[in-house]
């Protein structure tokens, strides 16, 4: 069950960190602290499997990342920011979200029961 | 020791762990040295080192993630490793199971290679084919 639950989060993962830096620049901890805060602690991500989707969200230009300058003492940032090919990806990536959930359901009789 | 020095020795850590090359290598120091280094910003740099569990298991999180599939793993370790590539037998003889071959000189029949190369996969992104594969053939 453990392995299913995996994969399942694995795939939504990618559409989470995009949606939530369409909302804001985020650096790395702090999408993790939110993300886990937002599912209440659904997606409780580690550092091994949130900075490998930034890495194929960066190559792919759907994000870009940048240092803020330090205020005071605190250290400089890395800021992952979304592109605007990263904002029509998540609205694809939405809409599929939406089809395929409906498929799914459709497929497992969820509707129809109501469970 | 400094919240740095002791971010910098747990990173040394998990990279020794890590099976990736030498790009991807410098990344992951880079971004997890920030990262350790924001949340020492929030609480106590050694719960947080705690909470991220050993090196050993940071840097297969991130093996198992950075790689698609595990054979994509085991390519990689492969090429890593610098083991030549696997050139397969050619297809027994069709009476091969009735006649099994008898090699005399264990020398003159290699050993063959260990199981977990025999069960490598085509990567998940295949090379193209070379331009003669696409050339059109005349014909006659």
């Amino acid at each position: 069950m453990d392995g299913i639950n995996r994969q399942l989060k694995k795939g939504v993962t990618e559409i989470l960190v995009l949606h939530l830096l369409s909302k804001m620049d985020m650096y790395g901890y702090q999408l993790i602290q939110d993300l886990d805060q937002k599912s209440a602690s659904t997606f409780k991500m580690k550092e091994g499997s949130l900075y490998p989707i930034l890495y194929r969200l960066e190559d792919s230009g759907l994000v870009k990342s940048y240092y803020k300058e330090p205020q005071g003492r605190e250290m400089p940032k890395k800021y992952y920011e979304i592109t605007p090919e990263g904002v029509l990806e998540l609205n694809k990536m939405k809409t599929e979200w939406i089809r395929m959930q409906m498929i799914v359901n459709s497929v497992l009789d969820i509707d129809k029961e109501g469970s | 020791m400094e919240n740095e020095d002791k971010a910098r020795k747990f990173i040394t850590e998990v990279l020794r762990n890590m099976v990736v090359d030498p790009s991807t290598k410098e990344r992951i120091e880079k971004d997890l040295y920030c990262h350790i280094m924001e949340a020492a910003e929030n609480v106590d740099i050694d719960t947080f080192l705690q909470q991220m569990g050993s090196p050993q298991e940071v840097a297969s999180e991130f093996m198992q993630n950075i790689y698609d599939s595990d054979s994509d793993l085991v390519q990689k370790l492969v090429q890593d490793k610098k083991i030549p590539p696997h050139h397969p037998a050619p297809p027994p003889h069709p009476l091969h199971h009735l006649h099994p071959p008898h090699h005399p000189d264990p020398a003159s029949h290699p050993t063959p290679p260990p199981p977990h190369l025999k069960t490598v996969k085509p990567p998940m992104h295949p090379v193209s084919p070379p331009e003669e594969a696409n050339r059109e053939v005349p014909e006659d």
